[in-house]
C-alpha cells in the first residue's frame, strides 16, 4: 500500500480514537456536569436542564449508547457541536470559526519559523560541533524550559508595557481598525501578532535546534559524507546536499511528533497575550465550565495537528526516495 | 556502587551540570519545607504586609495577601516535584509494561498495542488533559496524576518496545529461552537490567513532560488552587496582575525556578542520549588537538601544522590548558 | 520489503544475463569478436579521456613522462587521541607508489592499512591526528614538481582530491547518498573537476556506466533500487568520472557474494589496463593480492612488516607474520595446503612493546626482537632488493637464519 495511503489510514483511526474518546469522556466521568452547569448559570431556565442533558448524554432518556453514538458521529460530520453555553444563543461551531484564523495563521506561522531557524543552526552547530554556537545550546536550552506563557509574560511586561515597542496583547486595536480584509487591519494585525510570534520561536527554537544538531552529527559520520569530501565537493555542498538532506528526515519525523506539544503550549500563551484565537476560547470554556465548547475546541486541534502530521509526511514523500520505494509493497 | 562511580565520571559536562542542579532542587524539596520562615498561607492584609519587595523579613518579598512568597517557592518546589516524580514512576512502568508486552507478545497483540501508542502519540495531549480535568469536578493532586500518567506513556512505550525487540532475538536471549526459562524471569533479568539506560531516559523525559504539563494546567486555573505549588502560585501571581504592579518578586521566582529545573532535566537527557551514541560522544572530546580547534570536517590536522608558530597559538601556549596538552604530545598514558 | 531489494536483484540478474549473452556471442566469433569488445571498451575509455580535455595515456608498461613515484609515503605516523592515551595506529611507515603500479596493503582488521590510506589524503575524522611523515604526491595534473599533501591547504586539497586520487569505499550501499540518484551523483563530481557543458555532463555521465557495463537507464536510479554488484560499479564509475591518476580501493569486495567479486575484480584489472590509473588495494585477503598486484605490502599493529613483489611474497614470504597471514588464507590456484591461522591478538596500540609488534605471537621470537629498529632492509638471500622486511632474523621462506 502507498505509504501516504497506509498514513493517512492510521490518522482516519487517530481521528476516530478522539471522537469516540470525546464521546465517552462526559458520559463517564464521575461527578455531575449537569448540575455544576445549572449551578454556574443561574440565568438558564430550568427547562435547559433537559437540552444540556441531551448535549452532555448524562440523561436517561437518550436511547441506547449506540444510537447516541451515531447521532454524535452524525452531528461532528455537520460540524453541528450544539449550543454554546456562555454565549447562550451563539452555536459553538460560529465561535470556533470566528478564533481558528488567528491561531491558525499565528500558531502555524511561528511554529513554522522556529523549525526552520532551528534547523538551520542545528545544522550550523552539528557541523562544526564543539563551536560557539554549538556550546551556547545550553543557554537555549534555558529558554526552551521557560514555560511559553511565562516567557511571554516576561516579554509582554518588559517589551510592551514598559518599553511599548509591541502592543499589549489583543490580535488587534478596536479603536483604530475594524476587522475584515484591509489593508490597516491587516498591518495593525500582523504588528500585534509579532510578540507571540517571538515567543513561540523563542521557547521552541532551542528544541528543534538540538534535535537536528544530534542527527547532523551521526548523519556526518556516515560514509556517504566522507566520500563527498573526497570527492573534493565543494563544503557547501557536502553540507546541504549530503549532509543535511539526510539529516533533515529523522527532523521532519520528530517534527510531526512534537507538534501538538508545541500548539498545546502556544495555546497557553495566547491567553497571556488576550489572543483572540482558539487558546483564549479554551481558558474561558474551562473557566465557566463549557463543556460543549471545551469538547469543541479539542476535537479542532487534534485534527489540526492530524491534518499538519500527513503534510509533514507528504514532505518526508517528496525527501525520500527509500519511503517512496517502500510504496510497492 | 563502583558503576554508578564509573557512570558519573563518563558522563559529559553537561549532564554533571544538569545532575547537580537538579540535585540542588531536590534538597530544596527535600529539607526546605522545613525551613519556611512563615506558613505560605498566612495572611497580612495590612497595608505595610501586602505586596512588599523583598526585604530583610520577607526575603522574597510577600504576595497581594501578605503571604510569604519564599515560603510558597520551598513548599511549592515539593509540591511539584514530588507530582512529577510520582507521574514519572507511573507512566514509566506503563510505558515499560506495553513496550515489553508489545514486542514479547508479538502479533496482533503488538500491532493493537502499538497502534494505541502511535494514536497517543500524535493527539495533542494538553487539550485532552484540559477535557479531562475539567469534567472531574474534584481538582486535586491526584486526579492530575492519574490524567498526566494515563497520557504520559506512549513515546515510552514505543521506544522501549523498540530496544526489546532487538534485545529479544540477541543470543543471551535466545540462549535462555531454550533452556526453558520462564518469560517474566527473563523480562525481568535479561530484558529491563538491558535498557536501564533507555528507561532512565523516559523517566526524565516524562518528569519534564509532567513538570510543564502541570504548570500549565494549573496556570489555567485546573488545579487545586489552594494547594502551593508552583504551578499556582504562577496562576495566583498572574490572576493578581502582579508583574502589572511591579511585583515581580512574586511572579519570577516560580517561573525561574521551572525554567531551572527543566533545563537540569534537559542538560540531564542529553547527557544520557550522548552515553547512548558514540558519535555524539565522540563529538564531544577531540575538537581540540594541541591546543587548537580542529572540526570533525576538517582534513586530518598534521600536528606540525598546529604547532607552528602563529600569533594566536603563541598566546595560547601560555595557558595552563595548552601546556597540559603539549606534554603529552603521546598522550596521557596510565 | 523485499520488493525493492528484489527489484534490484532482477535488475542486476539481467544485466548479468546481457552481459552472458554477450560473452556467449563473444565466444562464438572467438578472437575477432573478443577484439571487438576490448576496443568498445577502449573506446569509451578514450571518450572518457577525451571529455577530460587530457590525452589518452597507455597501460602501465608503456609508461608516462612522470618519472619516479607517484605518491610517497614517508614516515608517515597516525594517532588517535583517547582521553586513556594516544592510540599508535600508524607508525613511521615509508611506502611509494609508481605510475600506474598495483601495490596490496594486506593485514588484519585493526593493523591500520585503511588509517594509513585515509591518513595519508588526509580525510580521517578526529580524534586522528598526524603526528609525524611526509606525503608527496606527483600526479601529471601537477605543475610545479611534486608536493607535499600533508602541507596543503584546504583548497589545494579540494583540487587533487577525485581528480587525482579516487577512493572506491568499502560499502558502496554507505558510500552513496541515499537520497541522490545515481545520475546526480556522478555529476556532482562531473561538475567539481571538470569544465563541461550541461549535455557533455551528462554524456559523461552514462558514458562512466558504459564503462563499468550498467545500462544507462541505471542513471535514474537510487542507490537502493540496485544490487550491491551494480552498488559497487557505480562507485567505480564514479571513481573513475575524473581520470584520477591513483585510485585507493578499500575492501572493494569484501561485502559481496564471491560471484560477483570475481566479476568486479575483473572488471577492476581490465578498466586499469586501458586507464593506467595506479591502484592502492586494500584487503585482508592475501591470495586476492597475489592474483592482483604487482607489489604486496604486509602491515601489523600500525607498521609494515615485509614488502615485496607478488611473486617473491608468494614464493619467498621472510616474515613469519606474512607466512601466517599467507597460511590463514587458500590459495586459488595450486596444491590445496592445511590452513594455519595465527594464534593470539594483536598488542595494545596505547602502548606497544618496544622493538618488533609481533614478537608475542611469533613463532620464532627470540629475546633480541624487543631491540629491533623496525626498519624495512632487504631480505638476506631474496633474488630482489626491493623485497625489504622489518625482521632482520629471517631469509627467504625456509632458510630461517
Amino acid at each position: 500500500m502507498p505509504f501516504i495511503l497506509r498514513r493517512l489510514g492510521f490518522y482516519v483511526v487517530a481521528a476516530w480514537v478522539a471522537l469516540t474518546l470525546n464521546f465517552f469522556i462526559p458520559r463517564f466521568m464521575p461527578g455531575n456536569a449537569v448540575e455544576a452547569i445549572m449551578g454556574k448559570f443561574p440565568s438558564l431556565q430550568p427547562s435547559a436542564e433537559k437540552a444540556i442533558e441531551a448535549m452532555l448524554g448524562t440523561g436517561r432518556n437518550q436511547g441506547s449508547l449506540l444510537s447516541q453514538y451515531g447521532r454524535y458521529l452524525t452531528d461532528v460530520a455537520h460540524f453541528n457541536f450544539g449550543t454554546d453555553l456562555t454565549n447562550y444563543p451563539a452555536s459553538v461551531s460560529s465561535l470556533l470559526t470566528q478564533t481558528i484564523p488567528w491561531t491558525l495563521i499565528l500558531v502555524g506561522t511561528a511554529t513554522v519559523i522556529a523549525f526552520f531557524l532551528g534547523t538551520a543552526l542545528g545544522i550550523l552547530a552539528g557541523w562544526r560541533s564543539g563551536g560557539w554556537l554549538d556550546r551556547s545550546l545550553p543557554g537555549l536550552m534555558f529558554l526552551q524550559a521557560i514555560p511559553y506563557f511565562f516567557l511571554a509574560l516576561v516579554l509582554l511586561d518588559i517589551l510592551a508595557v514598559k518599553a511599548h515597542v509591541f502592543p499589549q496583547g489583543q490580535g488587534f486595536d478596536g479603536q483604530l481598525v475594524s476587522p475584515g480584509w484591509n489593508m490597516p487591519f491587516i498591518l495593525n494585525a500582523v504588528q500585534h501578532s509579532v510578540l507571540p510570534a517571538i515567543t513561540i520561536v523563542l521557547t521552541s527554537v532551542a528544541g528543534w535546534m538540538l534535535q537536528m544538531r544530534n542527527v547532523m552529527i551521526t548523519t556526518v559520520g556516515e560514509d556517504y559524507v566522507l566520500a563527498a569530501q573526497a570527492k573534493g565537493l565543494k563544503d557547501r555542498r557536502v553540507i546541504f546536499t549530503y549532509a543535511a538532506r539526510n539529516a533533515l528526515l529523522p527532523q521532519l519525523q520528530g517534527f510531526g511528533l512534537a507538534l501538538g506539544f508545541v500548539v498545546s503550549g502556544a495555546l497557553v500563551m495566547e491567553i497571556v497575550f488576550s489572543y483572540p484565537g482558539v487558546g483564549l476560547l479554551l481558558l474561558n470554556a474551562v473557566q465557566s465550565d463549557d463543556f460543549p465548547l471545551m469538547q469543541a475546541i479539542f476535537l479542532f486541534i487534534t485534527f489540526a495537528v492530524l491534518i499538519a502530521n500527513l503534510v509533514v509526511d507528504m514532505v518526508i514523500v517528496a525527501f525520500d526516495p527509500r519511503v517512496r520505494a517502500k510504496e510497492a509493497r | 556502587m563502583r558503576s554508578v562511580a564509573h557512570t558519573w565520571r563518563r558522563l559529559p559536562l553537561k549532564a554533571k551540570i544538569g545532575a547537580g542542579l537538579l540535585g540542588l532542587f531536590i534538597l530544596v524539596a527535600i529539607i526546605g519545607p522545613s525551613f519556611t520562615p512563615y506558613d505560605p498561607s498566612f495572611q497580612n492584609t495590612s497595608a505595610s504586609a501586602a505586596l512588599r519587595g523583598p526585604s530583610g523579613q520577607h526575603l522574597l518579598g510577600t504576595t497581594q495577601n501578605g503571604q510569604d512568597v519564599l515560603s510558597q517557592l520551598l513548599v511549592g518546589i515539593r509540591m511539584t516535584l514530588i507530582l512529577a516524580a510520582e507521574v514519572g514512576v507511573i507512566a514509566t512502568v506503563l510505558s515499560v509494561l506495553v513496550g515489553v508486552t508489545s514486542a514479547y507478545l508479538g502479533g496482533i497483540w503488538d500491532e493493537i498495542l502499538s497502534l494505541l501508542s502511535n494514536v497517543f502519540l500524535v493527539i495533542p495531549s494538553l487539550p485532552l488533559l484540559i477535557l479531562l480535568l475539567g469534567y472531574l469536578q474534584q481538582r486535586g493532586d491526584t486526579a492530575t496524576i492519574i490524567v498526566l500518567s494515563v497520557l504520559g506513556w506512549p513515546w515510552g512505550a514505543r521506544v522501549i518496545r523498540a530496544q526489546t525487540l532487538t534485545i529479544r532475538n540477541r543470543d543471551f536471549v535466545a540462549a535462555a529461552r531454550e533452556t526453558g526459562e520462564q518469560t517474566w524471569r527473563i523480562i525481568l533479568f535479561d530484558i529491563i537490567p538491558n535498557q536501564v539506560s533507555l528507561i532512565a531516559a523516559n523517566f526524565v523525559n516524562t518528569v519534564l513532560y509532567a513538570i510543564s504539563a502541570s504548570v500549565a494546567l494549573a496556570f489555567v486555573g485546573l488545579a487545586d488552587l489552594n494547594s502551593w505549588s508552583l504551578g499556582t502560585m504562577l496562576f495566583w501571581a498572574q490572576s493578581a496582575q502582579a508583574l502589572t504592579l511591579g511585583a515581580w518578586w512574586w511572579f519570577l521566582p516560580p517561573g525561574i525556578a521551572v525554567a531551572l529545573i527543566g533545563t537540569s532535566l534537559v542538560l540531564l537527557n542529553t547527557g544520557i542520549d550522548e552515553l547512548g551514541n558514540p558519535r555524539l560522544r565522540d563529538a564531544r572530546f577531540a575538537t581540540k588537538v594541541a591546543g587548537r580547534r580542529v572540526w570533525p570536517t576538517d582534513p586530518t590536522p598534521v600536528l606540525a601544522d598546529l604547532t607552528r608558530g602563529k600569533a594566536a597559538s603563541f598566546l595560547h601556549s601560555f595557558s595552563r590548558e595548552s601546556v597540559l596538552e603539549e606534554t603529552t604530545t603521546g598522550g596521557k598514558t596510565r | 520489503m523485499s520488493t525493492p531489494a528484489g527489484q534490484a536483484d532482477q535488475a542486476d540478474q539481467a544485466a548479468q544475463a546481457e552481459r552472458a549473452a554477450l560473452a556467449e556471442r563473444a565466444a562464438q566469433a572467438a578472437q575477432a569478436e573478443r577484439a571487438a569488445l576490448a576496443s568498445q571498451a577502449a573506446e569509451a575509455a578514450q571518450q572518457v579521456a577525451a571529455a577530460t580535455g587530457t590525452a589518452t595515456i597507455g597501460s602501465a608498461a608503456t609508461g608516462t613522462a612522470v618519472s619516479g613515484p607517484i605518491l610517497d609515503i614517508r614516515d608517515l605516523s597516525v594517532v588517535y587521541r583517547t582521553p586513556t592515551g594516544d592510540v599508535r595506529a600508524v607508525e613511521k611507515v615509508n611506502l611509494s607508489l609508481s605510475p600506474g603500479e598495483v601495490i596490496g596493503l594486506a593485514g588484519e582488521s585493526g593493523s591500520g592499512k585503511s588509517t594509513l590510506a585515509y591518513g595519508a589524503t588526509r580525510l580521517l575524522r578526529p580524534p586522528a591526528l598526524i603526528t609525524a611523515g611526509s606525503v608527496h604526491y606527483n600526479g601529471r595534473h601537477l605543475d610545479g614538481g611534486p608536493a607535499d599533501i600533508l602541507r596543503m591547504n584546504n583548497d589545494e586539497l579540494h583540487k587533487i582530491r577525485w581528480s587525482e586520487i579516487a577512493i572506491v569505499f568499502q560499502s558502496a550501499m554507505n558510500a552513496l547518498n541515499p537520497v541522490l540518484r545515481v545520475r546526480d551523483q556522478l555529476l556532482d563530481v562531473i561538475r567539481a573537476h571538470l569544465r563541461l557543458s550541461r549535455e557533455q555532463a551528462h554524456d559523461k555521465a552514462a558514458t562512466l556506466l558504459d564503462l563499468v557495463g550498467i545500462p544507462r537507464t541505471r542513471l535514474r536510479s537510487y542507490p537502493h533500487e540496485l544490487s550491491g554488484g551494480m552498488r559497487q560499479r557505480v562507485m567505480i564509475a564514479m571513481a573513475l568520472a575524473a581520470d584520477p591518476e591513483l585510485v585507493i580501493m578499500d575492501e572493494p569486495t569484501t561485502a559481496l557474494d564471491v560471484v560477483v567479486q570475481r566479476d568486479i575484480l575483473a572488471q577492476i584489472v581490465e578498466l586499469k589496463e586501458t586507464l593506467g590509473f595506479a591502484v592502492l588495494f586494500i584487503t585482508h585477503d592475501m591470495s586476492l593480492l597475489l592474483e592482483l598486484s604487482d607489489r604486496i605490502a604486509v602491515m601489523y599493529a600500525g607498521q609494515l612488516l615485509e614488502v615485496g613483489s607478488a611473486h617473491d611474497m608468494n614464493k619467498q614470504a621472510a616474515h613469519p607474520y606474512t607466512q601466517g597471514l599467507l597460511g590463514s588464507f587458500p590459495s586459488l590456484r595450486g596444491p590445496r595446503r592445511e590452513l594455519v591461522g595465527i594464534p593470539g591478538s594483536p598488542p595494545d596500540l596505547r602502548n606497544p612493546p618496544p622493538g618488533c609488534p609481533f614478537q608475542a605471537r611469533c613463532r620464532h621470537a627470540r629475546p633480541d626482537c624487543a631491540e629491533v629498529e623496525m626498519t624495512l632492509a632487504p631480505v638476506a638471500g631474496a633474488a630482489s632488493a626491493a623485497h625489504v622486511t622489518a625482521c632482520p632474523f629471517v631469509g627467504p621462506e625456509g632458510a630461517k637464519a
